[in-house]
Order: C-alpha cells, then sequence, then structure tokens
C-alpha cells in the first residue's frame, strides 16, 4: 500500500494502458478507406498552376476580342458621391455575408 | 526490411499508389482508432468514422505533408481536427460528448487493474483489459475535448508538449495548461475511487 501512495495513480493507470493497448484488427476497416479514396490521377502543384495560368491566358485573349471593353469603359464612372445610406447599406451587406459565411462554417461537416 | 513511411509517401505522392497508402493506413490504423475511441468516450462507430475521414483527408493533402514532423503526428493533427469539426456541429445539434461522461458513473468504472502491479497479464483476461480501456475512455469523457486531447498525446501517447502543441496548433504555455488542468480533472473524477469511498 505504501508504494501506492508515492505513485501519482494517472501515470500508474495510463502506463497499465499503454502496455495493455489492444491491436485493432483492421477488418473491413483498412478496404473501406481505401474504397473511399478519390479516383484518378492527381495533378502535381506545378502541374495544377499551369493549367490555370494557361486557361487564364486563354481567357483574357477571348475577352479581348469577344468584349466591348473600349465601349464598357466609358460607361464608368469617373466619380461618384458615398452617401452616409450608401455606406450603411454596404456595411448592411457585408455584414450579412459575413454572418453567412460564419452560419456555414458552423453548420458545414468540412 | 519494412519500407520506411516517407518512401510510401512519396510514392502516393508520385504514382498515386493506392498500395502504398493502404500501407501506411494498416501502420496507422490501430493506434489512431484506439486514440478516437479514448477521445469519443470508447464510441467505437464515431471513432472508426473520424478515423475514415482523417485518412481520406489525409491522402487528399498528402502533398502538403512535409516530412519535419512524424506521418503519425500529422495524421493526428487532422484527426483532432475532424473532432474538433465533429463536436462543433454535434453541439449545435445539442448532441454533447459530455453527456457521455455524466451518464457514467465513477463507481461503474473499474481501475482495479491498473493498480494490480503484481498481476501478470497472463492472469487478467482480454476482456478485463478491455473494460479497463472502456473505463479509461469514460473517465476520459467528462473533461473537455481540448483537456483530454493534450492529456490522451502526453500520457499516452507519450507525446512532447512541443509535439502537443504542433498537433493541436496551440502555444506551448496553453499546452502545459491543458494537461495540468487536465491531471486535476482526471484526478478530481477518480477522488472518489482513489479514497476507497466507493466499492
Amino acid at each position: 500500500m505504501s508504494t501506492r501512495n508515492n505513485i501519482d495513480p494517472l501515470d500508474t493507470i495510463f502506463a497499465r494502458a499503454r502496455s495493455t493497448e489492444p491491436y485493432v484488427v483492421a477488418g473491413e476497416f483498412s478496404a473501406s478507406v481505401i474504397k473511399a479514396l478519390p479516383k484518378g490521377r492527381r495533378l502535381m502543384d506545378w502541374q495544377d498552376a499551369a493549367i490555370t495560368l494557361a486557361f487564364t491566358v486563354a481567357g483574357c485573349i477571348l475577352a479581348y476580342w469577344f468584349f466591348p471593353v473600349e465601349r464598357l469603359s466609358h460607361l464608368v464612372p469617373n466619380q461618384f458621391v458615398i452617401t452616409p445610406m450608401m455606406l450603411l447599406g454596404m456595411t448592411g451587406c457585408v455584414g450579412a455575408v459575413c454572418g453567412g459565411a460564419y452560419w456555414a462554417a458552423e453548420t458545414s461537416k468540412l | 526490411m519494412s519500407i520506411s513511411d516517407q518512401a510510401l509517401i512519396d510514392r502516393v505522392i508520385k504514382d498515386d499508389n493506392h498500395l502504398a497508402f493502404a500501407e501506411l493506413v494498416k501502420r496507422y490504423q490501430s493506434q489512431l482508432r484506439y486514440s478516437l475511441r479514448q477521445l469519443t468516450g470508447w464510441n467505437e462507430a464515431l471513432a472508426d468514422d473520424l478515423a475514415q475521414e482523417t485518412f481520406i483527408k489525409a491522402y487528399r493533402a498528402i502533398a502538403s505533408f512535409e516530412g519535419s514532423a512524424k506521418f503519425s503526428s500529422w495524421l493526428y493533427r487532422i484527426a483532432y481536427n475532424q473532432m474538433v469539426s465533429h463536436f462543433r456541429v454535434a453541439r449545435n445539434r445539442e448532441l454533447s460528448l459530455d453527456s457521455v461522461g455524466n451518464d457514467t458513473a465513477l463507481s461503474d468504472l473499474n481501475f482495479e487493474s491498473a493498480f494490480d502491479l503484481s498481476d501478470s497479464d497472463t492472469q487478467v483476461s482480454a476482456e478485463h483489459y478491455q473494460q479497463f480501456h472502456q473505463d479509461l475512455a469514460k473517465a476520459m469523457a467528462g473533461l473537455p475535448q481540448n483537456q483530454r486531447m493534450a492529456l490522451h498525446m502526453h500520457l499516452h501517447r507519450e507525446c512532447t508538449q512541443q509535439e502537443i502543441s504542433d498537433i493541436m496548433n496551440i502555444p506551448l504555455g496553453t499546452v502545459k495548461t491543458l494537461i495540468t488542468r487536465g491531471k486535476i480533472s482526471l484526478r478530481e473524477r477518480l477522488a472518489d475511487w482513489q479514497t476507497g469511498e466507493t466499492p
């Protein structure tokens, strides 16, 4: 009994837990993990970046030829005034988007 | 001679080799599933679901494994994030794990075998040890999940405080606090048994 008083019971309990830890048999577990893995070859980082860059450049070229940039650029106002109501509205929109994102993050299983 | 973890990881990254990943699963599934059982109040179905999600996430993100830490530590980091995420959702649904701990009377738990150091392993049945591990998990279930994780990694997996800090992504000082408070809480939970007040 004297030894019991000197030893931290938690150390004793966990020492026994470590020494007697059971081997959890893989069984169906490993097979189910492998079955659930995404199929198809995964791209390397540089390949992913190269494809993204190529499509971005192609998109820019298409946009340059087909999009009436010059005509639309004249429609952009040279100056505009932010009223208190506009500022309030923008703040409300940002708040709503942030609130929605927070709610989605809290309820999402991802 | 077995292939190193890093060699298997390289094969998974380079060739998308499922067999190499299956070998990694085989190597780590037991300890991860056991740990998750300890961290979920011995809820085997939940622990296995979390373990499966952990391995799938690990496979998807394996290219980001830098090799500076142990593969097991990296896996535990993913598993811990999975568990935190799961219980956050469960909390929102009012399905707290705390109910597992509260429903289990401490007098029902059995830690006798841990102190019977004179007993040889052959004298104590496998069922007896199985019950001991379940009881330990149920006692741990009464602690907050971050204390539970820190305590399990420190006392059971014998990780350093720095490793725990990396796994849980919290400052070293917080790890020390969690371990200290976790030990106090667990001792308090076992106090009745220690003083012999419960049969």
